[in-house]
């Protein structure tokens, strides 16, 4: 699905993570990597698996895309005791594999005591926000942080940013209804779904001018948000 | 008013039956029985007679089976002198064979007393004021050297620190609490001389996991202390061999006995219905017609406890009765288990005290604290089960020489029948059974943890601990591994490299992680706290707690009514939702889980019966007279089904076809039937039908004809495939999602997040939901989600009943009516089906509507017909 931001043209992939082809660049949000690992450590017993599988998908894209820049939206890291011996190794690896590429990160609240170690991996780390084009990236969608690449007399950027895990509620057939992880584009910017396996959604309320795209397997659909808004006087 | 018609029924049920002691051969003889007759009777009968008491037969009996050193079961009812039965068997055996002195304990500047002999365990906190009392005039009266203190969550953190290593002579305790007591390492000392167990209100806690819990602790108070004696204090219940098993366990050291008390004195049952039963009823219409009779017998009684079944109604109740008689603020109150303990047991001791005319609640009341005042109980809509009714009628006239009053408002005309069925159920002694609970592992998880808190345990040694409770007796050495592969490396190979909340050494299994163990011992009070978020004053003060699904659909300056007060929404932070006092009228309703009971297997059985008699004599069932017209008019426009009948009707109208099935067997199993019949219809022809459900039967509506001819309904309704059709039909996994909640956090899947601490600790927070994803996900095979989905099937769908009354309507005859209107039986079903689609206003007026066409055609047709 191709939609069109600030000028740019993006494509929105079902796995979460968009796709600018015009200046090959691939954006995606919300990883956190070695989330069941900081649960595993406190005593919680949630199977391994979802970081292992997060990666595969990240590093199949690359290989995809081939993108010369790879921008992560902030929380690539669930903490920083998640991040094992073995999780290390393997971003390593994909960094090491793919040389040609540029790994950037823009600092998410649960990136912040990873910063260094990330930074030693090769990553490089924004703090706050970055500009790129006309957007402001950045890891939560509010509020707009002030760039000082950006004058006075310009528009606002338009910010992309994730941090919410936006999912939507869809009503099927009777009184079942499906949550489904998607884009929500609104009036400020456009904020990605977790790319992460294991991260949990927040149902979000557009309003009217919002658009939203869910992601339904290998496609992503336009939601009529006005038709499937949950019904407040049930449940 | 005038067209009020009380029918005043008074019926002895039961009434004193001599004491029975039934008898049970044992694994082993016991080891410390003795003989002759107990010798403490006489300084016992001599206190009470300084009281002006005499002991029953029973009580003697009971104490001279304690005496002989029997494991045993008291079956009693409230305000019966059970109290006494069981604790003055302990009390007589120190009087014969104290401890010398030598054994007793010291500690820093008390005088020494007898180390811990006795325990009492109380399934609740509530309770323990009001046992300790009984029991420590029991104790001063013989004058006995022991001490007494409670411990519960309340107890202060001292005292617990002392009660773990220097425990009082005799304790009263909550289950949670003995659990805590275990899993420190002292435990093995503070217990060593324990002579005797009671658990009071065993029933309560029988088929619970808080019950499975406690067979649990049990079991591990065997092993410290091998030669104690078990007794059980419960009321009647239809299952007690069962009930004494899971007490005693699987293997019991001592022969055991049941004692039953004698049973209930009358119960006065009365129907408060309209002169003109309403013949199209449908549920919650009759009920608030009724506010000014009920409003007259409140008055007309010194103290009142009105039952509602659902804290929705209770609240709804007392806001009009409160609206019909402003004079009552003060004087009327509500309660139920989601307001803040505070207004609950203030509300308790005000009815204690006699300062209250009137308190709606639901079955937060049904035990607890002796409310001598209270003379008669209202019970608004039906009970739903026959031993719901006789404990709410007990809560009435607890003084021997009244008898108890219940007072029955249904709540909608059919319900009639269901008092008349468990008025009939009572007189015939048949009460429901308990049924336990099947092994399940979330309990045995937090066992196994608990255990090993409290010091190093190999695997043999557990497993035979655990074995020897009668809910686990069956366990499998591949169930039991996989319990505790799940605690020490997560259950699954190599999946969970970094998780060790057990560890595993040569010797055995221990926790060595002090921050697992704090995390453990604070999880082991929460099995039964639902989730469930705090509603506050702004200002300070709180209130109660609401479902976390219904606040997380509240919007700020929403109003609901809690606690008998309209509140107004500010905000949600950390956990709570903040309030200020409400104007105008409420917005939102909550909703709590548990609001409603499926009817009883007893009770569908006896509706059916009544139902068969009602046909074959009308007029004959004496409690069924005001349901005459009523069911001459189903019998007129349909047909009334005999006890070897399936009804089955059809309407077509202008919002498509209906097919409606009578199965009488609980909504649990209308709903599973629907549920079933649909899938399979919608399977074979492609349409999807709206389903509607009661306690009587399910209807099928779509806009298109029923799809295949009536006669051959049955055939869709095989026992073949059930499981897997239903699993299939039902919204299975998001049932099995809702039940994974419980089980999650019994077995340590996720954290209730500390006191005090919620920020730093909130990367580490997932909902149980989340977890349930997880475990799908990454880890399929898990054994937890396996038991979600039995306890769906088991608990929630009731299969064992589902299957059961599949096979007998196989066996009926199916009776097709095609109807030209409504049916008196199927107007309610009819009201179910657009009640989920309209607002609650245009609802009540579109039922009226309906409702006053059928009725100009009742009694048209009823007028020419008399």
């Amino acid at each position: 699905m191709r939609i069109e931001v600030a000028g740019e043209r993006l494509e929105l992939l079902p796995s979460g993570a968009v796709y600018c082809h015009d200046h090959s660049t691939l954006f995606l949000a919300d990883l956190h990597l070695g989330k069941e690992t900081v649960f595993q450590r406190s005593g919680v017993p949630i199977p391994s698996g979802a970081t292992e599988r997060t990666i595969a998908a990240w590093s199949g894209l690359i290989d995809r895309y081939r993108p010369a820049r790879m921008i992560v939206l902030g929380d690539l890291l669930h903490a920083r005791i998640g991040l094992t011996e073995s999780l290390e190794r393997s971003l390593c690896a994909m960094i090491a594999a793919w040389s040609s590429v540029r790994w950037e990160l823009i600092e998410g609240n649960h990136d912040r005591g990873s910063l260094g170690v990330l930074q030693g991996m090769g990553f490089e780390v924004h703090r706050g926000a970055m500009r790129w084009r006309r957007f402001a990236l950045q890891h939560d969608p509010a509020p707009l942080i002030a760039l000082s690449a950006v004058s006075a007399h310009e528009e606002p950027l338009q910010i992309m940013s994730g941090h919410l895990h936006p999912s939507i509620s869809v009503a099927l057939s009777g009184r079942d209804r499906v949550r489904l992880k998607c884009f929500w584009l609104r009036r400020d910017g456009l904020v990605l779904p977790a790319f992460g396996g294991w991260t949990g959604t927040h149902g979000i309320e557009p309003s009217g001018g919002d658009r939203v795209f869910a992601c339904v397997e290998s496609h992503i659909l336009e939601i009529n948000h006005r038709v499937h808004r949950p019904d407040r006087s049930s449940g | 008013m005038d067209h009020e018609n009380i029918l005043n029924k008074r019926k002895r049920t039961g009434g004193v039956k001599s004491p029975q002691i039934l008898k049970y051969p044992a694994m082993a003889s016991p080891p410390s029985a003795s003989s002759g007759t107990f010798p403490a009777l006489e300084a016992i009968e001599n206190w009470m007679a300084s009281l002006g008491h005499r002991a029953f037969d029973w009580q003697r009996q009971t104490w001279q089976a304690y005496w002989q050193g029997n494991h045993g079961l008291i079956l009693a009812s409230t305000g019966m002198g059970k109290t006494r039965a069981a604790w003055m068997g302990p009390l007589g055996q120190w009087l014969h064979d104290p401890l010398p002195e030598s054994e007793w304990t010291r500690v820093a500047r008390r005088a020494a007393a007898p180390p811990l002999q006795a325990l009492w365990i109380t399934p609740m906190r509530a309770l323990a004021n009001d046992t300790s009392q009984a029991l420590q005039e029991c104790i001063r009266g013989l004058d006995l050297p022991w001490t007494l203190e409670q411990r519960t969550g309340d107890t202060s953190a001292a005292a617990k620190v002392r009660q773990r290593t220097s425990p009082p002579t005799a304790m009263v305790i909550t289950p949670e609490s003995l659990t805590l007591m275990l899993s420190y390492p002292e435990s093995q000392y503070a217990f060593r001389h324990l002579r005797s167990v009671i658990v009071d209100e065993w029933h309560e806690l029988l088929g619970t996991k808080r019950g499975i819990q406690t067979e649990l602790a049990l079991a591990r108070l065997s092993e410290i202390a091998p030669l104690h004696q078990r007794w059980g204090v419960s009321a009647t219940i239809g299952n007690p061999q069962f009930s004494l098993a899971s007490l005693v366990g699987s293997q019991p050291a001592r022969s055991t006995c049941i004692i039953e008390g004698p049973r209930r004195k009358a119960i006065d049952l009365q129907l408060l219905v309209p002169a003109s039963v309403e013949r199209f009823p449908w549920a919650g219409h009759i009920g608030l017609a009724m506010l000014p009779q009920v409003i007259e017998r409140i008055e007309g009684a010194r103290s009142t406890l009105v039952f509602a079944n659902t804290r929705n109604q209770t609240e709804l109740w007392y806001q009009a009765m409160l609206k019909a008689r402003p004079d009552w603020a003060g004087r009327i109150a509500v309660h139920h288990g989601s307001l803040s303990s505070d207004i609950r047991s203030w509300v308790e001791e005000a009815v204690r005290n006699d300062k209250l005319l009137a308190v709606v609640c639901t079955s937060s009341l049904d035990l607890g604290v002796d409310f001598s005042p209270v003379d008669q109980v209202i019970q608004i809509g039906s009970p739903k089960g026959v031993a719901r009714l006789v404990q709410r009628a007990g809560r009435s006239g607890h003084r021997p020489d009244v008898p108890s009053r219940l007072i029955f408002v249904p709540s909608h005309a059919l319900e009639i029948i269901e008092l008349e069925a468990a008025r009939q159920a009572i007189e015939a002694h048949r009460i429901e059974q308990r049924p336990g609970l099947d092994k399940p592992l979330d309990c045995l998880a937090q066992h196994s943890v608990t255990m090993s808190l409290a010091g190093r345990v190999t695997r043999e040694g557990l497993l035979e601990q655990v074995r020897s409770t009668y809910a686990y007796r069956d366990l499998t050495d591949e169930e039991f591994d996989w319990v505790l592969e799940f605690v020490t490396t997560g259950g699954s190979l190599h999946a969970y490299e970094n998780y060790h909340r057990v560890h595993r050494d040569a010797e055995g299994y221990r926790v060595v992680d002090p921050v697992i163990a704090r995390q453990h011992r604070m999880a082991i009070g929460t099995i039964t706290a639902d989730l469930a978020m705090n509603v506050q004053y702004l200002k300070g003060g709180k209130i109660g707690t609401v479902e976390e699904s219904f606040a997380a659909r509240l919007k700020p300056g929403d109003r609901f009514l809690l606690g008998g007060k309209l509140l107004r929404m500010e905000w949600i932070r950390d956990g709570t939702v903040w309030v200020r006092r409400g104007q105008g009228s409420a917005t939102a309703v909550p909703r709590w889980m548990g609001g409603r009971m499926p009817l009883s297997s007893e009770l569908s059985e006896g509706v059916r019966n009544l139902l068969d008699a009602a046909n074959c004599d009308p007029g004959q069932v004496s409690g069924l007279k005001s349901l005459a017209d009523l069911l001459a008019l189903q019998r007129r426009w349909s047909h009334v089904p005999n006890k070897d009948e399936v009804l089955i009707e059809t309407i077509q109208n202008r919002d498509g076809h209906s097919l409606i099935i009578y199965p009488f067997e609980g909504r649990s199993v209308s709903e599973g039937l629907g549920a079933l019949l649909a899938y399979r219809l919608s399977q074979h022809v492609g349409i999807s039908f709206a389903i509607a459900v009661n306690d009587y039967g399910f209807m099928l509506h779509s806009p298109e004809p029923p799809p295949i001819p009536w006669h051959e309904l049955c055939s869709w309704l095989s026992v073949e495939h059930l499981e897997r059709d239903i699993l299939a039909s039902l919204n299975a996994t998001e049932m099995t999602r809702r039940r994974f909640r419980d089980i999650a956090r019994i077995a340590g899947l996720i954290h209730q997040g500390m006191p005090g601490r919620s920020k730093s600790a909130r990367h580490l927070q997932a909902s149980a939901g989340m977890v349930f994803d997880a475990l799908r996900e990454y880890d399929a095979e898990n054994r937890l989600l396996w038991q979600a989905s039995d306890e769906v099937l088991r608990d929630q769908l009731e299969l064992h009943r589902l299957t059961a009354a599949l096979s007998r309507m196989q066996q009926q005859r199916w009776i097709h009516k095609v109807l030209p209107r409504w049916s008196p039986f199927s107007f309610p079903l009819y009201v179910e089906r657009i009640r989920d689609r309209i607002s609650s206003e245009s609802l009540a007026d579109r039922i009226r509507k309906v409702q006053m066409q059928l009725e100009k055609v009742a009694v048209s047709e009823l007028q020419d017909a008399h």
